[in-house]
């Protein structure tokens, strides 16, 4: 099994980590199993993180530990790579927040329980602020249901970290599904690159293709970097978008290419009694 | 109008039957609709106590779902809620304004073209 080193970001923005994501996977030959060497790895965050595991579990892929003890016992506690999978194991986490393999093969509502544990660890770990709730729920359960709706795959990947000195919270989901692009042309039969797809995406066009539908990336992307001043990206094939606050802008990831989206974004600890209801659409 | 505690409604408890964060369309079209046609009563109350969040999508589908039970020829169903949270009956409200006036036109979306080494 070939050698892949994992890139070390260079400071910990989330444009440095998709930057380090970007520098990992253009080595890579999609599908192949490799052993990720993580053993520079200073940091973790869950966008690198969560895109390696998912590589790792999609590929029979192995990782070597990083030489950072810390590191290492944490990447053992959130259960890297493999993630946990039933309520039951998520209500033994007290301190931390695991990453979460979400599969259709369970029922419907064991997954929804799962998923609504996993919104109540976040919810835990950023301080329990009165009002909250709905700023830290709306993005995450739109963002999974999108996953589940459209990339025709039955897994996928939640993770998030909160950092209590700086007061904010990451979080990544991740699909390995069919991506953007397919996703356009298989149920619209409409042919375009990756970054149109984004786009597409980005201006509402649902491949439901009904005036009622495709709210959930749009609206989350806009409460993100508007309604909280955080950070987002949106990432398939070979095109990214990265957002924050007013600026956005479309990145093209030359030699590299992800199968399924990888969504993930930034935000401060909500503020007490913040009101999301002029995000709602 | 339906009222709640009239003896011939049957109420159904969410929280029972779905999750406190209520998220995929597929609960609400997979597990809810066949737990109301289940019900005999034409009358079906939804209670949502406990429920902390309904999502945009779960909003969107369990209106298309009462919709669809109350307009449907035979074993309709007249269905209501009670006992929402403010958060649940925002949303609610929201996507039914949504739905009784939808946006038609596209979003326009301006995002700079750059190569990801340029982003830092």
């Amino acid at each position: 099994m070939d050698n892949l080193t994992v890139s070390v970001p260079k400071n910990d923005s989330l444009k440095a980590h998709l930057v380090a994501l970007y520098l990992t996977f253009k080595q890579i030959t999609e599908g192949k199993a490799y052993n990720f060497d993580l053993s520079k790895l200073q940091w973790i965050s869950p966008l690198l993180i969560l895109s390696i595991a998912s590589y790792i579990k999609d590929t029979n892929s192995e990782f070597s530990p990083p030489i950072k003890q810390d590191i290492n016992s944490y990447l053992n506690t959130i259960n890297f790579p493999s993630g946990i999978t039933s309520v039951s194991e998520l209500q033994k986490v007290k301190n931390y927040i695991p990453i979460s393999f979400l599969s259709k093969t369970i029922d419907i509502r064991s997954r929804e329980l799962l998923e609504s544990c996993f919104e109540e660890l976040i919810y835990k770990a950023v301080g329990e602020i009165r009002g909250v709730k709905d700023a830290l729920f709306y993005p995450i359960t739109e963002l999974v249901a999108n996953i589940f709706q459209h990339s025709k795959r039955d897994e996928g990947w939640l993770f998030a970290q909160t950092y209590p000195k700086k007061k904010f919270l990451d979080l990544c989901i991740i699909d390995r599904g069919r991506g953007l692009k397919n996703a356009y042309k298989e149920e619209l039969n409409i042919d375009m690159s990756d970054a149109q797809a984004i786009e597409e995406a980005m201006k509402g066009v649902s491949i439901k293709s009904n005036h009622e539908r495709g709210y959930g990336i749009r609206t989350s992307k806009k409460l993100v970097c508007e309604g909280m001043g955080g950070s987002f990206t949106i990432l398939s094939g070979n095109s990214a978008l990265f957002a924050e606050r007013q600026e956005q802008k479309l990145v093209n990831l030359d030699k590299f290419s992800w199968k399924g989206v990888i969504i993930a974004y930034r935000i401060s600890f909500p503020p007490e009694g913040i009101d999301i209801t002029p995000y709602y659409e | 109008m339906i009222n709640p505690n009239s003896q011939s409604a049957s109420i159904i408890k969410l929280i029972d039957i779905l999750a406190p964060v209520v998220s995929s369309r597929e609960i609400i079209n997979k597990i809810l609709e066949q737990q109301i046609r289940e019900e005999n009563s034409a009358l079906v109350v939804l209670d949502f106590n406990k429920i902390e969040f309904l999502s945009r999508s779960a909003a969107h589908e369990l209106l298309k779902l009462k919709e669809k039970l109350e307009n449907q020829e035979a074993n309709k169903k007249e269905i209501s809620f009670v006992n929402m949270n403010t958060s649940v009956a925002s949303m609610i409200r929201t996507v039914a304004a949504n739905r009784a006036y939808s946006m038609s036109e596209k979003i326009p979306f301006h995002a700079e073209k750059v190569d990801i080494l340029e982003l830092v």
